[in-house]
């Protein structure tokens, strides 16, 4: 019968052919016929929990013998195959099974159980403590569009992260102000490698910007807690900034804003690429022009130079180099804190230097090296009333390695090592160094996939600090599961260590480090165009930096604290044509003993409740787009010295609503942007805390530097998006 | 003896020819389905006919091309984004194996092209990079073989769905939609496995300028 029906088939094939071939087709079915005997394989193909899968393949090697599977998983055929063959079942996002079989004209029936292919679609991810920005993962949560796209973030990466739940609105202190840890508690990483001075320095009462363009990264992840073990000196947060690989091009820019101008140029060859950018900015103009709460000598001037260098090294190799050197000055009349007259010329000149060189090279198909070594060198000269001198120069060399071995689908291991070197040569706080010390960490941390809904991770820190004279071993451990197509639940936990502020460990003899513990639960829904993040959260610290009062230099590590609260992050790009929006809150309650606090407070940097919207329309047809951002939090405490309580004062709350509004053209075959925005549009008198007088009669408010600010530029570039034409 | 040997010469002409022409009968049973394949499933069953076909004949690169064409109109058919992402992943996976066989260069460079179309379409962030690489290719397809109709059709749909801000121009594509037409109409393939598609295509495309002008 089956004879028949093939015969069928075959003459039923060969209609409308021509008659030649149709008769070497006849044939070729008559001897294959009468030369081999034929073996009927059927079965069925399952996935992991015995549910058929539909439209499998299921085939013989090198025949043309095969079908797919049927809406019950089953399949039936025939070869003429003989002997030793290999059956191979496959389908998509499945590991595809290959069986040997042995055919002598027995039926065979076979069950096929196909595994998930974490790799390739809805792997459970670490999720909790971290969100993930760049073009580079299907996890992100901003893109680095984003970022430069964000009202009021004014293209600096670490504003732009403010936006997101976790952080604290500190407009009057510099850094990343995390679940109730200071800026010092938060770390930035560039290709793994720790940044000493990721911000312009600091002055008093203004909150300064980052070093780096956010056009350098193509991946960011900020974590709030709970974060890898290969990153340390963290109470509270690492920022992880990965630069780009090989520019999309070869191409030139330039720029021309109200604060300054610039250019650059890359030039790309087939494996490597060389690029150098210049910028200068002169905010005199801006100043001049809005109202300042800072009596400005000399407004900022400053100016940068950075080159690039990338080479593609075999297959999978690949060598970065980026070095940026630059330069600021600014000059103002500083509050004398014992009178408050605003009478004490600050006058800062910095000059910072950064180089970073990295190598990551693939090592057959399973290992994975990355090597990087940096240098930079930081330069603070401060003058008070053009008489009195202080400085603080430091100097560090980093150097790390770190290996990654694939354990099997998405399992992995990664280990590695680093060594810091520190020169510190200051003249300040009543205490001149001139030392050098150097710092030693190793970590080691496993990925293991138990299914693709369920990821186990696991990691050990240790570190040694030659002041500190004492090692310390950190745990890590975090869980993922995956509750729905689209949903997760994530656990952390880790231990994390920071050195106590150098200035004071140089004069005190303390063995100890700074400690913090994080507890974290994370809730995600990640569909296509809508994320929900909730996250609630618990970190104690049990040894923290505590001022003697009695004296200006010595300290002890009996500070503690600890924070908890929730942050919930909503983001939709698709409810409203043209239109993606956030939201982000976050509920925050902390104490501490630190520092100058001597009995466990709130600190004057933390605020209970923090809403930020953010709002992106595009509009088409004029090739535009509008940004607003508003971002309310509730009162941070100061301490009123008329009063017996400590810290019992509560400031307004805070707001801010900035616009922005960019336009897109094509002049002269470049790509130009021109951007427009204005911060706090409503002129709302933020006052971030005060500084009262020697005997407690006065006092002076902390506000922002000006009541608004205002900017324009102008961006081109040429030869990005018709890169082959040059 | 010489009846034995014609015989034998014979059984082994007709097992040279067979091969090949199992191939062939096959690629066109195949590409049966494929042409009537309006349904993942339907994509599905008839990709896995390419891979059974190209598992026999490994080094032909029409089963190849046509595993990679079901891919990418799965990923047509699929509503997730991320789903459409994986598709379109398989896709362009598919072209490292191809590259490295004996090819029709201007049909392979033209499909690469319109799958990194469709990767754009889902993520945009990457059309920075992926826009000006799918340019490039339509030009090289078009210097391969300047009488393809379908680098036509692409090097108009890139034109016809990239924003004005970044280039895009409606009208120029509409006249390259019509020169493609005219191509079509001209154009044979050079066998009856050889990729033909596109004119169904083309002719919905010259609609929707028809309507676009009375606007």
């Amino acid at each position: 019968l089956d004879k028949t029906i093939l015969m069928v088939k075959c003459i039923f094939a060969i209609e409308n052919r021509n008659m030649k071939r149709a008769i070497i087709i006849f044939w070729a079915a008559i001897l294959t016929f009468s030369a081999f005997s034929q073996t009927n394989i059927s079965g069925k193909v399952v996935n992991q929990k015995g549910e058929p899968i539909i439209g499998a393949n299921i085939y013989i090697k090198n025949s043309f013998d095969g079908c797919s599977s049927d809406l019950n998983g089953e399949f039936n055929f025939k070869t003429t195959a003989k002997d030793s063959v290999v059956l191979i079942v496959s389908y998509i996002s499945y590991i595809t099974v290959e069986k040997e079989l042995f055919l002598d004209g027995t039926s065979v029936n076979l069950e096929i159980k196909l595994k998930e292919d974490a790799k390739v679609l809805g792997a459970v991810t670490i999720s909790a403590g971290m969100f993930e920005a760049g073009d580079q993962k299907k996890t992100e949560i901003l893109s680095s569009l984003d970022i430069v796209t964000t009202a009021g973030a004014g293209a600096d990466v670490v504003s732009a992260l403010r936006t997101l739940p976790g952080t604290m609105k500190v407009g009057n202190q510099t850094g990343l102000y995390v679940r109730g840890g200071d800026g010092r508690e938060a770390a930035t990483f560039i290709d793994g490698m720790k940044v000493q001075n990721p911000f312009y320095t600091a002055v008093p009462d203004i909150s300064q910007r980052g070093r780096f363009d956010p056009f350098l990264f193509q991946g960011t992840y900020f974590s709030t807690g709970g974060y890898s073990a290969e990153y340390g000196q963290a109470l509270s947060s690492a920022l992880v900034l990965n630069t780009i690989g090989l520019p999309d091009g070869t191409f030139s820019s330039i720029s021309l804003m109200n604060i300054g101008g610039g250019g650059g140029y890359n030039k790309n060859w087939e494996k490597g690429s060389l690029g150098a950018f210049a910028n200068v900015y002169d905010l005199t103009p801006s100043v001049k022009m809005m109202d300042q709460n800072i009596d400005w000598i000399d407004p900022v001037f400053a100016t940068d130079f950075s080159v690039m260098a990338r080479k593609i090294i075999g297959e999978n190799g690949i060598l970065k180099a980026y070095s940026k050197f630059d330069y600021n000055h600014s000059a103002f009349n500083a509050i004398n804190q014992m009178t408050l007259d605003y009478n004490r010329e600050l006058e800062l000149s910095n000059t910072n230097l950064f180089n970073i060189v990295t190598y990551q090279q693939g090592l057959g198909n399973k290992w994975l090296m990355n090597m990087g070594m940096s240098y930079s060198f930081n330069n603070d000269d401060f003058t008070f009333n053009d008489s009195f001198d202080t400085y603080n120069h430091n100097h560090s060399l980093i150097s790390k390695i770190k290996f990654k071995r694939d354990l099997g689908e998405l399992s992995a291991i990664r280990f590695g090592g680093e060594h810091q070197y520190y020169i510190f040569e200051n003249d300040m706080y009543f205490v001149k160094t001139d030392t050098s010390q150097y710092f030693l960490a190793s970590f080691v941390e496993a990925d293991l996939y138990l299914s693709r809904k369920l990821v186990f991770r696991a990691g050990l820190r240790s570190e040694y600090d030659e002041m500190v004279d004492r090692g310390n071993v950190a745990p890590r451990a975090s869980l993922a599961y995956k509750t729905g197509d689209e949903s997760q639940v994530s656990l952390a936990y880790g231990i994390f260590y920071q050195n106590p502020m150098y200035r004071y460990l140089y004069v005190n003899d303390i063995n100890e480090y700074e400690k913090s513990t994080h507890y974290i639960l994370n809730y995600q829904i990640l569909g296509d165009n809508r994320t929900f993040r909730a996250e609630t959260y618990y970190k104690i610290y049990d040894k923290l930096t505590l001022l003697d009062p009695n004296s200006l230099t010595k300290i002890s590590l009996d500070g503690k604290g600890d924070a908890y609260g929730v942050d919930i992050f909503w983001r939709d790009k698709q409810s409203i044509p043209f239109v993606d929006y956030w939201i982000s809150y976050s509920y925050l309650e902390t104490k501490r003993k630190y520092m100058d606090y001597q009995e466990e407070v709130m600190p004057d940097f933390a605020a209970n409740h923090t809403l930020t919207l953010v709002y992106k329309q595009l509009l088409p047809k004029l090739n535009s787009s509008l940004g607003a951002t508003y971002i309310f939090a509730s009162g941070r405490p100061y301490d009123d010295p008329n009063t017996a309580a400590f810290m019992d004062k509560m400031t307004k709350p805070y707001q801010n609503f900035s616009l922005s509004l960019s336009y897109l053209a094509q002049w002269w075959g470049s790509f130009t942007v021109i951007a427009l925005s204005v911060d706090n549009v409503f002129g709302y008198k933020n006052i971030h805390g005060y500084h009262y007088n020697w005997n407690g009669s006065k006092r002076a408010a902390i506000l922002d530097p000006a009541k608004r600010s205002f900017f324009i530029g102008i961006f081109m570039s040429f030869g990005r998006d018709n890169a082959d034409d040059i | 003896m010489k009846k034995i040997l014609t015989l034998l010469l014979l059984f082994f002409t007709v097992n040279l020819f067979s091969q090949d022409d199992v191939y062939v009968s096959k690629m066109e049973e195949a590409l049966k389905e494929f042409d009537s394949a309006t349904t993942i499933e339907k994509c599905q069953a008839s990709l896995n006919a390419f891979q059974r076909i190209s598992s026999a004949k490994p080094d032909e690169w029409l089963p190849y091309y046509y595993m990679s064409v079901c891919n990418m109109m799965m990923g047509l058919y699929s509503e997730k984004k991320k789903t459409q992402e994986m598709y379109y992943e398989q896709a362009l996976a598919l072209f490292d194996k191809i590259e490295t066989l004996k090819h029709d260069e201007s049909e392979v460079k033209v499909v690469k092209a319109n799958i990194l179309m469709m990767m754009i379409s889902v993520k945009p962030s990457k059309g920075g990079k992926l826009g000006p690489e799918a340019g490039k290719l339509i030009e090289e397809a078009k210097e391969a073989n300047l009488d393809n109709p379908r680098v036509y059709l692409a090097e108009g749909e890139n034109l016809y769905y990239t924003p004005k801000m970044f280039g895009g121009d409606k009208v120029k594509a509409c006249e390259i939609f019509q020169t493609a037409k005219e191509m079509f109409q001209t154009f044979e393939p050079a066998s009856s496995i050889h990729p033909k598609w596109g004119e169904e295509r083309i002719d919905q495309l010259l609609e929707e300028c028809a309507a676009l002008e009375e606007e």
